[in-house]
């Protein structure tokens, strides 16, 4: 027992590692590009909309007329110490510029994985038990779809159908703009308005999700061990959930860690379509005020959002299958 | 002599491969689709008498009509003859971006599977690290301050895909180099260039195959994502930038919407199907669940 938990602290610590050094990848990259994109590094550093003597200030406070080893110093020094530099456009730090629109952004990621895990797993199972039935092809053409086209076009068509025909739901921003609504109310009303963009972005995910569940259920309900529990006379119901979905759900719990990022991406269109008030549609605000002090900032919140899930996916994985703790 | 039954042995197994891919409808329809994208890129000037660039021919945002199959768009521009030149971009992109990553993944792959060692070990960790960072958000600094140019959205797109071809060719060389055909070819002394380059690298060119046409679907995706958020050429046309430009006008011209969308999902689903199909054709032992 006691080695047993020890195989997974120390799994657990080595993953711990191995997401430190994605993050510190992912500050590298931003120096490097920094240092290789055309024009000087302070002027990147600036953003392009600024004057020169803030250029020459930023010149100053990170050391950048010092050698290329002390800059690198200073840059990882300043980053771990929350420090991602300055917004010229929005006159504030980068670190509370992403801040104030972290949650917003939260609260669609984390309804997006429950809402696509759970509804991905359900059809999956549903369409493995009445393999090539018409439900069974209606959903795999759907996931097919799903996987094809872009989040981008996905939610221009779900706007225009839901929010600007049918008028079921509002078509931008995250609050009404003419009622100030207070308690659950306020609550609902947030909900009210996500419920569209949360609704794109699982699509992506629904697809793969439900893809990957239906061909390891299929995989499952044929082997050995299956064949010998229903022998024995167990009925279907304990076959189903005690044994066959317990091992296909395994590869499910992975791919909603290693497909995070993907949805991530797809983030920073829906948001920007939707008029999301969160990181995504920072990212897209910013492209178009060359704001890249603000791109490099979200680029490292966001590496740090995806190792945290991918360690999350990875903890919930070694309880369930205690034979990963011992790779 | 021996050529001609040579190529008898290539026609041979061609006409199996086909028989074993055309079993999947789905793929050929998806290889139906392509080679007709293929060939409208090339024919675009045929097919239209228009210039996709060229404003104010037609009344802007007119619906649907004889005159303009898809309407026409904010500047009065026909939105037939973007959709058609709008091919050309997304099909150049997507093979060039698939094409570098598959030579530098095989290359890369095949060499740090077969020595094995540190190098191995580092290339690993690289790839590791580049499966877990977000792509899109690292594709869209490189090409905000590389500069919007469609060589700039190549190279950074190639350099976001190498990893993800070499890290499956690394594991299949690892069970390669184990095979006897390999022992056999060392035993006999062939060089170890002999070794990767005739004997296993013919044998990884399936997966490679397989691989390069699902990472063309990718790489239009992300090509358009990034023209959606101005990170394109601004001289070009092509889908993404059109469906960031019916953003504006969603209440008042639905066609602006539909029919760049229909051609990059389009695009992307047929690619995903034939890459699907030949997955199923050069493993045809695999039963298709």
């Amino acid at each position: 027992m006691s080695k047993d938990t020890g195989g997974l602290r120390s799994y657990i610590l080595r993953r711990i590692l191995y997401g430190a050094l994605v993050i510190f990848a992912v500050v590298i990259f931003n120096f490097l590009l920094i240092h290789s994109a055309p024009g000087s590094p302070a002027y990147i550093m600036a953003g392009e909309i600024s004057t020169p003597e803030y250029v020459a200030q930023i010149e100053r406070e990170w050391g950048l007329d010092q050698p290329i080893y002390t800059q690198l110093g200073v840059y990882i020094f300043q980053v771990f110490q929350g420090n991602f530099g300055h917004s010229y456009v929005y006159g504030a730090s980068v670190m509370s510029v992403i801040m104030e629109r972290v949650n917003a952004t939260l609260l669609l990621m984390i309804s997006v994985i429950i809402l696509a895990a759970l509804a991905g797993t359900i059809l999956g199972v549903i369409a493995s038990l009445k393999v090539h039935s018409v439900l069974d092809n209606v959903l795999s053409v759907g996931a097919l779809m799903g996987r094809a086209v872009p989040s981008f076009w996905s939610a221009q068509i779900v706007l225009l159908v839901f929010a600007v025909y049918l008028g079921w739901f509002p078509a931008q921003g995250m609050f009404s703009v003419r009622v100030q609504y207070t308690g659950l109310a306020y609550y609902l009303d947030i909900l009210y308005h996500a419920f569209l963009p949360i609704a794109n972005l699982s699509l992506v995910y629904l697809a793969i999700i439900f893809r990957l569940t239906r061909a390891s259920m299929l995989e499952h309900l044929n082997e050995d061990y299956i064949v010998t529990a229903r022998a024995k006379g167990l009925g279907e119901r304990a076959v189903l959930f005690k044994h066959t979905l317990r091992n296909a759900v395994l590869p499910i719990i992975s791919v909603v860690g290693s497909e995070f990022s993907l949805v991530l991406g797809g983030a920073v269109v829906t948001e920007t379509i939707f008029g999301w008030p969160g990181i995504g549609r920072l990212v897209a605000t910013s492209i178009y005020a060359r704001d890249y002090p603000v791109l490099m900032g979200v680029f490292i919140i966001v590496a740090v959002m995806v190792v945290v899930v991918n360690l999350v996916t990875d903890i919930i994985y070694a309880f369930i299958d205690p034979r990963i703790r011992y790779k | 002599m021996a050529l001609r039954s040579k190529f008898k042995t290539i026609g041979k197994s061609l006409k199996d491969f086909w028989w074993n891919y055309s079993r999947n409808k789905a793929a050929v329809l998806g290889l139906a689709v392509v080679i007709m994208l293929v060939l409208v890129a090339i024919a675009a000037p045929l097919i239209t008498p228009y210039s996709p660039l060229s404003v104010g021919i037609f009344q802007r945002l007119q619906a649907p009509s004889i005159v303009n199959i898809m309407g026409t768009d904010d500047l009065g521009r026909d939105m037939l003859c973007r959709v058609v030149y709008g091919s050309r971009i997304s099909l150049a992109i997507g093979l060039s971006v698939a094409l570098a990553s598959a030579c530098a993944g095989l290359v890369v792959g095949a060499l740090s599977g077969y020595f094995g060692g540190r190098i191995d070990d580092l290339i690993m960790r690289i790839t590791d690290v580049f499966q877990t960072i977000p792509r899109f958000f690292l594709a869209i600094l490189l090409v905000a301050l590389w500069g919007r140019s469609t060589v700039v959205v190549i190279f950074a797109l190639s350099v976001l895909s190498w990893p993800v071809t070499a890290r499956i060719v690394r594991a299949q060389t690892l069970s390669l180099r184990e095979m006897e055909f390999v022992t056999a070819a060392r035993s006999i002394g062939e060089s170890n260039s002999h070794i990767i380059f005739r004997e296993i690298v013919p044998n990884l060119l399936s997966l490679v195959i397989v691989n390069t046409t699902l990472m063309i679907a990718s790489a239009i995706v992300i090509e358009a994502g990034l023209s959606f958020l101005g990170l394109g050429d601004p001289s070009v046309t092509s889908w993404g930038r059109m469906l960031s430009e019916a953003q504006g006008f969603l209440r008042d011209a639905w066609w602006m919407v539909v029919f760049p969308g229909v051609a990059i999902s389009a695009a992307v689903l047929s690619f995903n199907l034939v890459g699907d199909g030949l997955n199923d054709a050069f493993n045809p032992k695999v039963e298709k669940i």
